[in-house]
């Protein structure tokens, strides 16, 4: 099949341009009286919805241990290889049903792209990227999040 | 006549057995399939050809059909416990060959059948995959959820067929049966509640090793692997058990926790802590050793490996490793290391120089120590520097070799006749001999005293080693040599395979292989050469040795192969 070649046909009143510029003022003009969507952060709290990916969080379990137990599936799956973990064996207080914890747990939040991988695929519900907006350092090791800094984020 | 032919019909009989071949329920029948060798069965209704005396399971890999399977493993004799290999087989009436085969109303276990003519195998069928579905269930009934912190995971045959055969859920209610997690001996730990109960760990103790450790014990859905009454699984060979099983069960005491299997880089390489040469796996990660694995190979160590191997590699992370060469005992850099050299061979050249090489050299090394003898330098005397020999240790169905020495074959092929180590220790006391090149890389080795104590007396002393030790304090100039994990070659072992290491990890120092080394020594010697790889030393050594003929570097393979004698 041939495609057919389209020709928009001018107008006059397109000719002028000044009728299509008129309305584009229009639009913004009334948007000067709509309701604002803009937060003034960080003087004004930022609530966003309650599926927002911001930083990571390492959850506990009702015994306060960390839920974690160093599998690797984030580290596997984040794409922006960001989450850094060393496994060992769970020390004393954390009783005979966990074997394993891990000892060392980084997120690099400036690497992170915020996909939310990590938090779906963790089989221990362990990790999830919480409501709290990203942070501001003044360096880039600030950026690395620690295990204990993730558990109390 | 009706008694000599049913004499016939029993000597018939005994010689099959003799054969130790299956005796089919009817030696009278006769036909032609049963004569020949091979035998035609249909595999998922495709007719193919295989041997007589096969298994099913074996028949099927053979054309590429893989029959799931735990409890059965080539190296070890059929237990058919686990059932995960079931499968639907029609019959021949051997007393009716012309009727078409019939399907058996139970499902045979495919790892202990062994085929018959005419037989049909349907491993895929919707009956079958049912039969599966059941007993990976069965298979999980008491099995945790421990992936996430289970050593085995990315490397399970539980989760390969899981994924494959299984189900997503379990109809299983009731209580789990929890079984305690215990260390079963220095390398060992026991993960009770992963076993499925295979028995491959309990018939590896009784039929390779011979030391039974293992048993099962309890009955039905409580049954569990377990040691005996103050025994451990500390046999020299007990590290098999943790590959052998199908699960996280056994698992390494030393690996636990270390590393995901998923992450880790693998290398083919050969074990040299003794004579057999076995194939081993180097698994590593980010450029560090993380474990050791057997390499099948049926002609050198089968399926297995023994733990000091298994272990061995350990001293390369040692803190006694010489991580830069020294001179007079300071660390120097390489530039300032090879105008030493330069001057140091200057100085010895004119006579009197002896050399001790250890046979833990790879043949390359041994051809250009050999060049550097016979060609440039002028070496006089070359003895061995030898590892003392011990007793094998003799296990039902694998020998550790005394002989610790990985070359000893390529050392005596490669270097001909050599003087022995005394004679070489007589002429430096007579100072008839003025300069000695050490060519060591033993692992884990002392010096003798009485060679460090008249090594003092040396004016020249150069030294290659791995660690520091008692001759790194007096030798005017040391090398740092690199492990095996580090480097390639070749060795060639006892029974005269040729066989290729291939480097596994960088070394975690600035480092020079001794290949290029010795290239340099010959450089220095007899004016400008090309340094050349591994490789082609190999070639080189193979056109000029009728010993190495027709082995290539590449040709060589996974496998190795043997020399011509
Ligand atoms: S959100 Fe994505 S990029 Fe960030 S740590 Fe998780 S998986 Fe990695
Ligand atoms: S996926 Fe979950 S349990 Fe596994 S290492 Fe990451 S946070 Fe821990
Ligand atoms: S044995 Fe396999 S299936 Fe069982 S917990 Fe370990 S990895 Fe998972
Ligand atoms: S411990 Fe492993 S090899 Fe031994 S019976 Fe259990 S599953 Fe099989
Ligand atoms: S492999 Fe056949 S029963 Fe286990």
């Amino acid at each position: 099949m041939q495609k057919k070649e389209f020709k928009y046909k001018w107008n006059l009143v397109d000719k002028i341009y000044l009728p299509a510029v008129l309305k584009g003022l229009l639009n913004t003009f009334k948007h000067l009286f709509m309701p604002s969507f803009t937060y003034e952060y960080p003087d004004e709290p930022f609530n966003p919805a309650p599926r927002f990916r911001g930083e990571h969080r390492l959850k506990k379990d009702e015994k306060g241990r960390i839920k974690c137990t160093a599998c690797f599936m984030c580290a596997t799956i984040c794409p922006a290889k960001c989450i850094t973990i060393v496994a060992a064996p769970s020390p004393e207080e954390y009783g005979s049903d966990r074997n394993k914890y891990p000892a060392i747990f980084d997120v690099n939040e400036l690497r992170c792209i915020s996909c939310g991988y990590c938090e779906e695929v963790c089989p221990k519900d362990a990790i999830e990227l919480s409501v709290k907006m990203p942070r501001v350092y003044t360096s880039r090791e600030e950026f690395i999040y620690n295990r204990d800094k993730l558990a109390s984020n | 006549m009706f008694y000599v032919g049913l004499y016939r019909l029993f000597c018939s009989g005994i010689v099959e057995i003799r054969k130790g071949q299956r005796n089919y329920p009817d030696n009278n029948y006769k036909s032609e399939v049963y004569m020949s060798k091979k035998i035609v069965i249909k595999l998922n209704g495709k007719d193919v050809e295989v041997e007589k005396g096969q298994t099913i399971l074996q028949a099927a890999k053979a054309y590429g059909v893989d029959i799931p399977h735990y409890c059965y493993h080539p190296g070890l004799s059929i237990a058919g416990n686990c059932r995960m290999c079931l499968v639907n087989v029609a019959l021949k009436n051997p007393r009716n060959p012309e009727a078409p085969a019939k399907w058996m109303p139970k499902p045979f276990i495919a790892c202990q059948t062994t085929v018959s003519p005419g037989m049909e195998v349907d491993t895929e069928s919707e009956k079958t995959k049912a039969i599966q579905q059941a007993i990976m269930e069965f298979l999980l009934i008491n099995h945790p959820l421990d992936c996430p912190e289970c050593d085995q995971a990315g490397e399970c045959r539980l989760q390969d067929y899981s994924y494959e055969y299984g189900q997503d859920r379990s109809r299983f209610i009731e209580e789990k049966n929890v079984r305690r997690i215990k260390n079963v001996g220095p390398h060992i730990a026991l993960w009770g509640t992963r076993c499925i109960v295979c028995s491959r760990c309990v018939r590896f103790l009784q039929e390779i090793s011979g030391t039974g450790e293992l048993s099962v014990f309890e009955r039905g859905d409580r049954s569990v692997v377990d040691i005996h009454p103050r025994r451990e699984v500390d046999n020299p060979l007990a590290g098999n058990v943790v590959d052998l099983c199908p699960v996280g069960a056994l698992v390494s005491r030393d690996f636990l926790y270390k590393a995901r299997v998923w992450f880790l880089e693998h290398t083919n390489s050969i074990c040299n802590r003794c004579s057999k040469g076995c194939n081993i796996r180097v698994d590593s990660l980010d450029g560090n050793i993380k474990r050791i694995k057997p390499r099948m190979n049926m002609a050198v160590n089968e399926y297995w490996m023994c733990d000091y191997g298994r272990f061995g590699w350990k001293s390369i992370y040692s803190d006694d490793r010489l991580l830069s060469p020294l001179r007079q005992s300071a660390p120097v850099d390489w530039k300032t290391a090879y105008h030493e050299l330069k001057d140091t061979l200057t100085k010895a050249k004119g006579g009197g120089i002896g050399a001790l090489v250890s046979m833990y050299a790879t043949n390359e090394e041994l051809y250009l120590i050999n060049q550097l003898a016979k060609k440039s330098l002028g070496i006089e005397m070359i003895a061995p520097l030898e590892v003392e020999v011990k007793n094998d240790e003799v296990f039902p169905k694998f020998t550790i070799p005394g002989d610790k020495q990985p070359n000893r074959k390529g050392f005596d092929l490669i270097l001909g006749e050599t003087v022995s180590y005394d004679q070489i220790m007589d002429e430096i006391e007579s100072k008839s001999l003025k300069s000695l090149i050490v060519f060591g890389g033993i692992p884990d080795y002392q010096y003798k005293f009485e060679l460090v104590e008249a090594a003092e007396d040396l004016k020249i002393l150069i030294l290659f080693d791995l660690m520091k030790s008692d001759l790194t304090r007096i030798a005017h100039l040391t090398f740092p040599m690199l492990s095996f994990a580090e480097k390639s070659g070749t060795y060639v072992n006892a029974d005269g395979r040729v066989q290729r290491f291939d480097k596994a990890v960088e070394p975690n120092f600035p480092a020079h292989e001794e290949i290029n080394i010795l290239q340099k020594m010959i450089k220095i010697q007899s004016g400008s050469q090309k340094t050349l790889t591994p490789g082609a030393i190999f070639g080189r050594l193979a056109r000029e040795h009728s010993s190495f003929k027709r082995i290539n570097y590449k040709s060589l393979g996974d496998q190795g192969q043997n020399i011509v004698l």
